[in-house]
């Protein structure tokens, strides 16, 4: 017997300024070729046997796509690089390293590229700025608050065209990485450093 | 049995829209790690966290807890959070700290029923207009040490802007809501300075207030 598809309800929906983040670790003193943004949800380890996620970490609730009913309406990227603690002072190199030969990639659906770029190109938006004098401390202690591109709450790339931004549905497909296509890199300083990726947009959220 | 009858509507009062932002101030203890910390929840009059010293208009605009009085009404734009460190600070720890404070928490809005309007690390809420300019430390007999840190632009434009479409968030009177800030991840304790932080939320907006 031949039957219609039953027609899905549809949800009342809330637009919220909420942007979708996740954050990955570049790790000191190991090999690093790839990171991957959006693909392992709260819950799931931040790197291979390591820490649960958390909603510090990110605010994905299932692996590369969004539950239903939720919608998404994507306007840019913001790229957040994190120094944790008192940074050894190999960090700059480190920074000028991740930068300099990464790229930034995000894929919407069957893994079909949406954007190619240089890291550089995706700023920080919001970043740590100010003075700071320091004395007397005895102690090897070094600051580094850098950020790419200015330290701006709106500073994000751009993916509309036209203002328009890009809807992503329920259960769609989509990841970011930030990639060393040049070969893996090795960073040296203290501690991981933690990527922190942001889809910023509109998420259209259920009542 | 008595009759029933439907309930008298409410007068429309005569309000004023004012530029002026709500906000409240909490305290993030010095050497202890830390609690959530709540937003709006606590009005002017009432003890501050930790001190337990009651607020004045230095710590908060709000005359009742999490929600405008009758027939107030507020539209909202956007966020913003600031921290003071007091007294000349031991910095020795202050990069730790700036990573617990803003990288490793949620700044979470709630609106009515304790439904999150909004959730994103508090790196993301900037503080707005703050200190700047320069420092210079000489002194290396003590630990006369500074930092006016600030997160964004030191700008009154810099706010998390919550908008959609330019169109503001309209909190009507008796709703409730509050902001939050808490630590998912766990986080040792903070060691700046010799003293507790005052930290303070801003919603920017429109009031609507009585004339």
């Amino acid at each position: 017997m031949i039957t219609k598809e039953r027609i899905e309800s549809r949800a009342a929906l809330r637009q919220l300024k909420q942007p979708l983040f996740d954050t990955g670790h570049i790790l000191t003193g190991a090999a690093t070729i790839r990171v991957n943004f959006f693909q392992a949800p709260q819950g799931q380890p931040i790197v291979a046997a390591g820490a649960l996620k958390t909603e510090a970490d990110t605010n994905l609730t299932q692996a590369g796509q969004l539950g239903r009913p939720q919608e998404f309406d994507l306007y840019g990227f913001a790229l957040e690089l994190i120094i944790v603690g008192n940074v050894a002072e190999t960090t700059d190199t480190d920074l000028g390293m991740i930068y300099d030969t990464g790229a930034f990639e995000f894929y919407f659906g069957q893994q079909r590229p949406w954007l190619q770029v240089p890291a550089d190109q995706v700023p920080n938006g919001t970043g740590i700025e100010g003075a700071v004098a320091c004395a007397n401390d005895g102690a090897a202690v070094n600051y580094l608050w850098a950020h790419n591109g200015e330290g701006a709450s709106d500073a994000m790339y751009n993916f509309t065209i036209g203002k328009k931004p890009i809807p992503v549905g329920s259960l769609e497909n989509f990841s970011a990485r930030l990639d060393w296509p040049g070969g893996a890199i090795t960073i040296t300083g203290a501690a991981a450093i933690r990527a922190r990726c942001f889809m910023k947009g509109v998420l259209y959220a259920a009542l | 049995m008595s009759n029933i009858t439907v309930s008298r509507p409410a007068g429309a009062a005569l309000l004023r829209k004012l530029t002026q932002p709500l906000f409240d101030t909490n305290i993030l203890q010095n050497g202890a790690a830390p609690v959530p910390l709540q937003f709006f929840q606590i009005p002017f009059g009432g003890a501050m966290p930790v001190t337990a010293v009651a607020k004045t208009l230095c710590d908060t605009n709000m005359t009742q807890a999490a929600q405008l009085g009758m027939p107030q009404m507020f539209d909202l734009e956007g966020f913003q959070f600031e921290y003071f460190i007091h007294a000349n600070a031991d910095l020795a720890n202050i990069a730790t700290d700036i990573f617990f404070l803003y990288e490793q928490s949620v700044f979470t809005f709630f609106f009515g029923q304790a439904r999150p309007w909004l959730e994103v690390p508090l790196s993301q809420i900037p503080t707005g207009t703050a200190l700047t300019g320069t420092n210079s430390d000489g002194d290396i007999t003590a630990n006369t040490e500074a930092t006016w840190l600030h997160n964004g632009h030191a700008s009154v434009k810099s706010l998390y802007r919550f908008t959609v479409g330019k169109k503001a968030i309209r909190v009507q009177s008796a709703e409730s809501f509050y902001a939050q800030i808490t630590w998912p991840n766990g986080v040792g304790a903070f060691t700046w300075g010799v003293a507790n932080s005052r930290v303070r939320t801003y919603m920017v907006g429109s009031l609507y207030a009585a004339l």
